[in-house]
């Protein structure tokens, strides 16, 4: 389980975080929506330890993060969550089946053909095993955050971050990949924290929804209350009505 | 009222100064104390080797021949009539050995190298890219500046032989079509001045410089920041700052074995 408790995250005079409080429930679907600019990205990365927050803390599996090192991430979180990038931040120097490998090498370091298996297995699972020797700039945007997907899921991740992942991608892409999302909840039980716009798609796949807004996370509720709820700023939000 | 201005724009930039060169110097600790997971990077090191090396060779042959020519006319018509000739042999050696090759080659590896490796990490800091290494639990110093690191220590080293070979080569040339200095008069000059104590001095020096190319390169991509603009700007000051440093190495090296 992941549990943030009152987090907050400035950068200069913008304050960007002011005092987030969410839990994410295991095996479960957690979508956090909001509009753009009001620190989503930054609460992701602050999970993972990629960004440091000023105060509060973050528990992950009981453990605390506050303080954390960088090798101290590495040793108790990194192994068991990963992110996938809104762009799919895929090492653009090597191949789709070298990146994918490159993390299993490195942080696992399992041998050859174990990688091989877990390379085969997570481009099978994302649909795209043809493209393991392909080059990120040679995939379309939907290729690209399905290889992201991938290189995730290899590691077998406990907890999967993922950054908007359908946007910028057609109607018929953006279901491929909610429908991945939600498979590899029910198949592999990865538990998820969605950071999205997509309102339809955050509707169909997560099991809750949360609203951040100002800083602060003002709503939280099962995603299929969604429409029902008395908070004017989420009503407003999710309908796109320009207030 | 100025001159106030100025002394605090002096006190600034040498505060900004000693604070880049102190996180320079922790990434440096840094990048030398992952040597010792050096087995995981084999791959990467040896193409690094190959990017620093064998893809220079060509410019560093190049330039190095054009500065022996240039050497061998510049001493061969400013040398006095009564100096005999064959001393421009030994002249053209100690002037190659412990200053043109080291300078040469750390100046075009600025220029080639540095400016790689920040376009190159910068790049992959502007694109995400190293927060994903990150977040893979991959340290990013280890795995993108100590393979570079170990692959210039040997490399630049390594194309400063050549350097040396082809400038001497060149000067040899120059100085036959300038002074008519034959071959034995040249080898006589160059064994008459020749010392194993100057060629250690030149793979001191090339051994440091490619130290500071890598991590100034290093350096300047992973602060590099708000997109195309960043990473030229990141590009820009990594060759000039370590063509800088290399001067200012080349001296302190110079005057240090010097008085050893």
């Amino acid at each position: 389980m992941i549990k943030i408790n009152n987090i907050y995250k400035s950068f200069g005079n913008f304050k960007v975080l002011q005092g987030v409080n969410l839990n994410v429930e295991e095996n479960k679907i957690l979508s956090v929506v909001g509009k753009s600019g009001t620190g989503k990205s930054v609460l992701l990365k602050s999970i993972l330890g990629l960004i440091t927050y000023d105060k509060g803390n973050i528990e992950i599996d009981g453990i605390n993060t506050n303080g954390f090192s960088e090798a101290e991430f590495n040793k108790y979180i990194r192994h068991k969550m990963t992110l996938v990038f809104q762009n799919g931040a895929l090492w653009d120097s090597m191949t789709v089946g070298a990146n994918i490998d490159l993390a299993l090498q490195i942080q696992k370091h399992l041998d050859v053909t174990e990688r091989e298996k877990r390379i085969k297995e997570s481009l099978e699972a994302v649909g795209l095993i043809n493209i393991r020797n392909v080059y990120p700039n040679e995939l379309s945007g939907g290729m690209l955050k399905r290889a992201a997907i991938a290189r995730a899921i290899a590691m077998k991740p406990k907890y999967l971050l993922y950054d908007e992942p359908t946007t910028g991608l057609d109607p018929i892409l953006s279901n491929i990949i909610n429908n991945l999302i939600k498979k590899l909840n029910v198949e592999m039980g990865i538990t998820s924290l969605i950071i999205s716009h997509d309102i339809k798609g955050v509707e169909s796949i997560s099991d809750d929804v949360a609203m951040l807004y100002e800083g602060k996370i003002i709503l939280t509720c099962k995603a299929k209350e969604m429409w029902e709820q008395n908070n004017q700023i989420f009503n407003n939000f999710i309908r796109g009505k320009i207030t | 009222m100025n001159f106030n201005l100025y002394i605090e724009k002096i006190g600034y930039y040498t505060r900004t100064a000693i604070e880049g060169y102190g996180r320079l110097s922790i990434m440096l600790f840094h990048a030398f104390s992952s040597i010792r997971k050096f087995h995981l990077y084999i791959g990467q090191i040896v193409e690094q080797f190959i990017y620093i090396g064998r893809r220079s060779l060509p410019i560093v042959i190049i330039t190095s021949v054009f500065i022996g020519l240039a050497l061998g006319v510049q001493i061969g018509t400013q040398m006095s009539p009564l100096t005999p000739a064959w001393v421009e042999g030994g002249l053209i050696l100690r002037s190659i050995l412990l200053e043109m090759g080291p300078i040469i080659i750390g100046l075009i590896l600025s220029g080639r190298v540095a400016a790689g490796i920040a376009a190159e990490i910068g790049t992959m800091k502007v694109t995400e890219q190293i927060d994903a290494l990150r977040s893979f639990a991959i340290d990013p110093v280890e795995y993108l500046v100590m393979p570079r690191l170990i692959a210039a220590m040997f490399a630049v080293p390594a194309l400063l032989v050549f350097a040396d070979f082809f400038a001497i080569l060149a000067g040899f040339i120059s100085s036959y079509f300038t002074i008519n200095l034959g071959w034995e008069g040249f080898l006589k000059g160059m064994y008459h001045n020749f010392y194993v104590s100057d060629v250690f001095t030149s793979l001191v020096k090339a051994f440091i410089f490619g130290i500071v190319i890598v991590i100034f390169g290093s350096y300047f991509g992973f602060n590099s920041n708000r997109g195309a603009n960043g990473v030229g700007k990141a590009t820009t000051l990594a060759v000039v700052w370590s063509s800088v440093d290399i001067l200012m190495l080349d001296y302190v090296i110079s005057a240090f074995l010097f008085f050893l």
